[in-house]
Parts: structure tokens; sequence; C-alpha cells
């Protein structure tokens, strides 16, 4: 707590003035002031720490630090409302700080402009009582710097042509550069989610100023416990890509054509520094049972971002009220043949199957940490206990024989199901089909398969390897875009089964029409209701776990690499 | 045949010369002799069905437009024919109206279906609704005004509601129940087709789910900051300048050039010429298999 000096009362950073400010005389003092008169003696910038009140929330673990004493009452990041266990604690020093420009007013505002285009959002958002919730919380970020100063050096060369020779001319090129990149920052908490600090980022680091713990008075922080090598990598390769976007442009490199792999090697930065930095976010959390979900303001921009969840009983009101619309249009214009009906029906079932393939990739993704490179850093990573080591040498003795039961299935479907899939398929074609239909109807007959086709080849021989010492999280696609069929199967199948129903008939092909509306209808009821599934997987996208910290790392050691 | 011959022809009818009775008492007997395939005219308002499974004619007086019938597969008895003949001539207030049936067709029923229709009506208004027993399928093709309102959806749905009919070997009944549907749409009434409803319905809640998570999907996806926004953002700094090029050394590569005789030729397109269909007029319809 800042004692005003006027009147003893509790000064707070008073986001207007930017000042220390007390409600009760005031009074306004210059956070550096402050600074000078009560950290200089415990903790000042020297020492590399500096001492403040810790609140620990009994039911997730999660640390919030503050300069007040007063209790906490509830905890941002898993939504309960306890009073936190609090402690005194010195913790490392921020290098850099960037204060609170935007108020509360102004986060509110921004986030209910987000709310606004929020059509299914629950109405649980958009209570007041919520939205008052909004807390200030200065975010750990780490910020890197890199800079490269000197000559360098990078092979070129210039081709002609002398008759039947091909004659080439090398040369060294020489580059007095001046490279200087210093502000990126990345979140350095691990219950701030990559997506979440991207989607309000960035920061206006050119505006950070020399951390003082007076800046925190009337606000909150988040401890770091994500490693600071974390984003090393993605870091420099963002500075480097940078550099040679620009030198490209030079006549000389374009003259003696320097391959683009020499230019980013030349341009590479040499130092590189990591510094704490905190940076203002208004942050706020929804809890329903076991699940959480975050709104975010950028306490400097005023951008905003939140996990927005889908009220199911809003959204099929909303789809009912489209529906209509939809039936008076499709009535006017659309008269199908039951044929027609039957493999119209399997596109909405396919799109399901796409959908809530690449939802339930994610929502792993997301579960497991693998799409959060500062949420996977600080997770165990998986195969660390000898149960999922076991299980993986298993998996590794079983991949080749797999492969080659993947294979023989392969060549099968490719020797006679594809075969007869698509000219059953075809042959339907050319009886139901009036000549305008051709075009369409070949590409749900002959596409599909391809498609499906195509999953399995890649399921086989693009399986993708999970590297245990690689946490970072993969850029590569896996197969079904991740794999994990097994977790999918229960929820594929539904919309699978209606495929699979409407394609027997297809290939069949019965003289009556009941077969083919009641194809339909199964491949149109699989698809409603895989549809329903997609919505609660959305909902598992837009909410989180409820988070179990044990918070500590995020390198305690010095700060440059 | 078009309308100027067809005044012509009540003309001659009206002179109901003894010639003509001759000539037409030739007609009726070659077409019991030959048996199908056959279409001759009747005096106007006139009406026969003979009994030999062949043909039956109706003009309507007040239009002009004919009913046809040709059961070349045997499918009718003489009463049925007379019967359905009778029910095809309510449509003669609108167009023309024939039913054929045939069990050797080679070509597909649309085709035999509008090949028919050509031969007898050509582009004048007017429908044909066929039972082809070597396809095993029924097909309307309509022309002209009963074209505009029989389109193409609605044959469907007409043959859609016909074809169990034919698959119980009920010709008749199948014949005489599209007959009244196309009738019903050219009076303006309205025919039943519960499926189209039920699975238009179906297919605009799909749609409708699929267009909400769309819109929900896309409007809370989040997107991180592009490269260049954050290089903004930062104090960066890059300057350069060129020292020089500093000569190293030098490759030869013997690479000769290809040196072909003449080089290649291509074939000139030859000139194009696609044969037009008898000008832009066009019908359509559509059938079932049964």
């Amino acid at each position: 707590m800042y004692e005003c000096p006027n009147c003893g009362g509790n000064l707070k950073f008073d986001i207007a003035r930017q000042q220390l400010y007390c409600d009760f005389c005031g009074t306004q003092v210059d956070p550096y002031d402050f600074h000078k008169e009560k950290d200089a003696e415990e903790s000042g910038p020297s020492s590399g720490e500096y001492e403040v009140t810790v609140f620990t929330c009994p039911q997730c673990g999660a640390e919030i630090l503050s300069e007040d004493t007063t209790a906490a009452t509830f905890c941002s990041f898993c939504g309960g409302s306890v009073i936190l266990d609090s402690r005194v604690r010195k913790e490392r020093r921020p290098s850099r700080i960037i204060p609170f420009t935007r108020t509360r007013e102004d986060c509110r505002a921004a986030y209910r402009r987000l709310l606004g285009r929020a059509f299914f959002a629950p109405k649980e958002l958009k209570d007041e009582s919520l939205i008052e919730k909004f807390r200030g919380i200065y975010m750990p970020y780490w910020v890197y710097s890199f800079r490269k100063k000197g000559t360098v050096t990078m092979p070129g060369e210039r081709s002609s042509r002398k008759g039947d020779y091909q004659i080439t001319n090398n040369y060294d090129i020489e580059y007095e550069i001046d490279e200087d990149y210093d502000g990126l920052a990345y979140d350095a908490s691990s219950t701030f989610s990559d997506s979440l600090s991207g989607a309000i980022g960035p920061f206006d680091m050119k505006e950070a100023k020399e951390f003082t713990p007076s800046f925190l008075s009337g606000f909150y922080a988040d401890t770091n416990d994500v490693e600071k090598q974390v984003y090393l990598e993605e870091a420099e390769e963002t500075v480097v890509r940078d550099a040679v976007r620009e030198l490209s442009g030079d006549s000389a490199c374009r003259k003696y054509q320097i391959r683009q792999e020499a230019i980013r090697e030349a341009l590479r930065p040499a130092e590189r520094s990591i510094e704490l930095a905190m940076l203002p976010v208004w942050f706020l959390s929804y809890r329903n049972g076991d699940r959480v979900s975050y709104a975010v303001v950028n306490g400097q921009t005023g951008k905003a971002a939140a996990d927005l969840p889908v009220d199911g009983k809003r959204f099929l009101a909303g789809s009912f009220l489209l529906a209509v619309p939809l039936f008076i249009l499709l009535n006017l214009f659309l008269t199908l043949k039951p044929e027609l009906l039957l493999l119209l029906a399997i596109l909405p079932a396919f799109i399901c199957v796409l959908i809530s393939n690449d939802q339930l990739t994610r929502i792993i993704a997301g579960e497991t940490g693998e799409d959060d490179k500062g949420l996977a850093s600080v997770r165990p990573a998986p195969g660390e206990d000898g149960k999922e080591q076991k299980t993986r040498e298993l998996s590794r003795l079983r991949g080749p024989l797999m492969n080659v039961i993947g294979i023989a299935l392969c060549l099968v479907f490719l020797n006679f199901l594809a075969p007869l899939l698509i000219g059953g398929l075809q042959g339907l074609l050319n009886r139901v089909s009036g000549e305008n239909d051709v075009a369409w109807m070949t590409l749900i007959n002959v596409i599909f398969p391809l498609v499906l086709f195509w999953q399995v080849v890649r399921a086989v021989f693009f399986k993708r390897r999970r590297n245990v010492r690689d946490r970072a999280p993969s850029k590569k696609k896996g197969p079904f875009g991740g794999g994990h069929f097994k977790e999918k199967w229960p929820v594929l199948r539904k919309p699978l089964a209606g495929i699979g129903c409407a394609l027997v008939i297809c290939i069949w092909n019965p003289v009556s029409d009941w077969f083919y509306y009641i194809g339909a209808l199964i491949c149109m009821g699989t698809a409603l209701w895989a549809i329903l599934d997609i919505i609660r997987q959305y909902n598992l996208l837009a909410t989180r776990k409820l988070p179990q910290l044990n918070r500590r790392g995020g390198d305690e050691d010095g700060s440059d690499v | 045949m078009d309308r100027m011959s067809d005044g012509k022809m009540r003309k001659v009818r009206g002179s109901r010369s003894g010639l003509l009775r001759v000539f037409l008492a030739a007609a009726v007997f070659f077409a019991v002799i030959l048996g199908r395939g056959g279409t001759f005219c009747l005096a106007a308002g006139a009406k026969e069905a003979d009994s030999s499974g062949a043909d039956a004619v109706f003009r309507n007086p007040d239009t002009g437009y004919e009913v046809r019938l040709e059961d070349r597969a045997g499918l009718l008895t003489a009463g049925q024919r007379e019967k359905l003949s009778g029910e095809m001539e309510k449509i003669t207030d609108y167009g023309n109206a024939a039913f054929v049936t045939t069990d050797s067709n080679r070509s597909s029923t649309e085709d035999f279906a509008r090949r028919c229709y050509r031969k007898w009506f050509g582009t004048d208004s007017g429908t044909v609704f066929v039972i082809d027993m070597d396809n095993r399928n029924i097909w309307i093709y309509s022309d002209g005004a009963v074209w505009d309102v029989v389109t193409t959806d609605y044959a469907n749905t007409v043959t859609d509601n016909v074809y169990r009919y034919a698959s119980e070997e009920d010709y008749y009944g199948c014949a005489s129940e599209a007959f009244k549907e196309i009738h019903a749409l050219l009076e303006g009434r309205r025919i039943a087709q519960p499926m189209k409803y039920i699975s238009n319905a179906l297919l605009a809640m799909l749609l409708a789910l699929l267009i909400n998570y769309g819109l929900a999907a896309s409007l809370s996806m989040r997107r991180g900051p592009a490269e260049r926004t954050i290089l903004a953002n930062i104090r960066r700094q890059f300057l350069y300048s060129g020292i020089g090029a500093i000569y190293t050394h030098q490759t030869k590569d013997y690479d000769p050039i290809f040196k072909g005789d003449g080089g290649s030729s291509s074939g000139g397109g030859g000139g194009g010429h696609s044969g037009g269909s008898s000008g832009g007029h066009s019908g359509g319809g559509g059938g079932h298999k049964f």
C-alpha cells in the first residue's frame, strides 16, 4: 500500500492523470517519486526484486500480485468467489511497464461492442453485474530484443553464356548493416492463452516505461511462469524475415542473385536480450459449471477479445427464424427428385463431418495445451510418466504393421470400392438427372469419394509422430486435421452413419421413392444430430477447463541469453 | 401439324365429301390390320376408340388442340383407352394431349417422348405422357403454354405421384392420375407434394443451422496482428549500405544448346462446325422409373 504523504490515505494509480492519486485529499504523486522514497530502501531496481502481496486462489492455485493488502474476493482465472490467501513475497522485478491508459469505462464499452456482434452469446455474458467484475491486471510479457551491427558477407553470382558454356562469376557481397529490433512481446503467463494475448495485441512497446512497483497500485499483476526461451525462436524469425525483406529489395542483392537462405544467415542477429515487462490488460472471467471463459481488453489500445460460447436455446431459436424464409425460398425454386434429394442430403452430413473433425482436433489441442506454446511449456510432456512411455513404445512397434494394413486397405479401396462407388453413383446420375444437374452432381459423386480416399492416404502415409522433446505446438497438420481418430470416432460416427446409409441406397438404386426419402431423412437427421454435437463442441472450444495451477518457474535467473 | 393446316383441314372436313369418308374407312382398316403405330384424324368433335388397341383421336373444336393415344405396348383395354381419351379431352382447353406406350425403345424415354411430341405437335402447346416398358420408365414431356405450367419440377412431381400405379401394372390408373394432375395444374389448382415440403423443411433447418454456426464461428474468430503491425509497434531500425562486390572465382559449365531440326510443329486447328438444333425452342419434362 502506498500511503498519501498528505493524509495517509491509499494512493492509487489514476489512469486519466497518469499519476498516483489520493481519493481522499486529491494529492497527486509521480509514480517514480514514490519509487525513490519507498522502494529504494527495500528493493530498488538494483536488487532485481520487489516486495509484493501475493494472493493465491485456494481453488485453482492461481497467483495474483498486488501492491494492495486488502483481501481479494474472487479469482480472475477460475472465476471462483473466494477469499484469496495472501502473503508478502519478493518477486522478480520487471524491467518495463506500460501503464493503463484505457479506463474501466473504455474497457466496458469495448466489451459491449464485442458482444453486440455475438448474437448467440448467453445473456449472462451481457449482465452488468458481470461486466462490473473487469479487473485491471498487469500481465507479464517476455520482451525480446535483437541487434546486429557490422559487416556481413554473402555469396553472390552473375551468370552469362558463351557458346556451349555457362559462365558463372562468383562474388562475396559485403554490406554494412545496423539492425536493431527492440520490443517483441510474448505473454509469459500460462493462464493467459496465446490466442487471447495475440488477439488483443500488439502493445505499443515504444510507450513502455521503466518499471516501478507504484504503477501496480490499484491494479493486480499476474506472475510469470513461462520460460523465456519459449518464444525466442519465433521472435527471432520475425526479425530475420523483416530484415531479409528489407535487404532483398536492394539492387545489388538482385544483381548478384544472392540466395534468400544466405541473406537469412547473414542477417541473423548476433545479440539477443530478453526482459520481463508488465503490460496492461482488463480481465474478466465467466464461470459456468466446470468451464470458464475469459474476456480481455488491451489496457493500452482498447482492443477486445473474448471466449464467446453459444447459448443453445438462442442458437436454435435463431436457426428456426432463419429456416422460415429459407423454407419459402426452397419451395419457390427447388423441387427435388428423391434420388437427388438423397445425394443432396449427403452434403450437409459431409460438411458436419469436416466441421466436427476440425473442432475436435482443436479441442484436443486446446485441452492438452498443444495450441498454446506458453501452456505447453509448463505442462508435463506427454509420455513423461512410465505408463505413457510404455504405450508409446508399443505404438512404435505397432506403427509399421499398421502402415502395411493401411496400404492394403488403400489398395482395396482403390481397386474395388472406389470404382464401385463412383460407378454406382455415376449410373444413378445418368438415370435420374437432367443435363443441368450433371456438373454439381458429379462434384458430389466423384469428389466426395476422392476426398475420403485422400484422407485415408494421409492417415496412413503422413501420420504425425509426436516428438516428446519438442513440446511446442506443431504447425504441421496431422491426418484428419490432427489424428486422434479414437477420440473423434464417437462423434463422427453419427453423420458418417447417415452418409453410409445414403450411399448404400444410392448403390442399391431401388425403384420405390420411399427408400430415397427414408435415406434422405436419416441422413439429414444424423446431420441435425451432428450439428447439435458441433454446438456442444463449439462451446467446449469457446470455454476452458478450470485452471489447475502449481505456479512457479518463468526463469527466475538473469535476463540475458 | 400447325394451326393453318388445321384450318384447311376443317374446311375439307366441312365439305364431308364421300372421298374423305372412303379415305377414313381405308385408314381405319389399315390401322386395324397393321396394329399399332398409325395415327389418324377424326372429324371435329368426333371421338372414336377402336377395339384393336390402336389409336383414338379427339380434336377440340374451340381450340383445335388434339388428343392422341398410341398404345404400342398394348397396356390398355379398349374401354380404358376410351375412358382415358375422355379424361384427356379436358386438357385440350390448354394444349394438345398425347398418351404413348412402347415396349421397344432403344433411346432414353425422354428422347422418345420428345420425338413423339415433335412428330405430332411440332412446337405447339401440349403435353405427352409416355410409359416406356423397355426402360421401365414413365415420362411427361410438355411444350409451349403447357410447359409454362407443367414445368420440369411439376413433371417430376406428377410422375413421382403416379409411378406406383405403373409398378402395380395399373397403367390406366397411372395415365389417368397423371392427366388429372396435369389438368389440375393447368387449371391453377395445387397437386399434392408432401415430401417436397418435408424435405425442404429439413433442408431449410439444416441450412439455417449451418449458416448460423458459420456466423457464430466467424464472428468469434480471433486473429493475431499481422507481422507488419507488430513491427510497427516496436523500436525498429534496419540500416544497410553496400560496401561492394569482391570477385572470388569463375566457374564454367559445359551446357550445350540443343539445336533441333527445325523445331516442333503443331497442327493447325480445323474449322469448327457444330450442328445446330432446330431453333431456339425447347420444351421439357420429367419422369420416373417404375
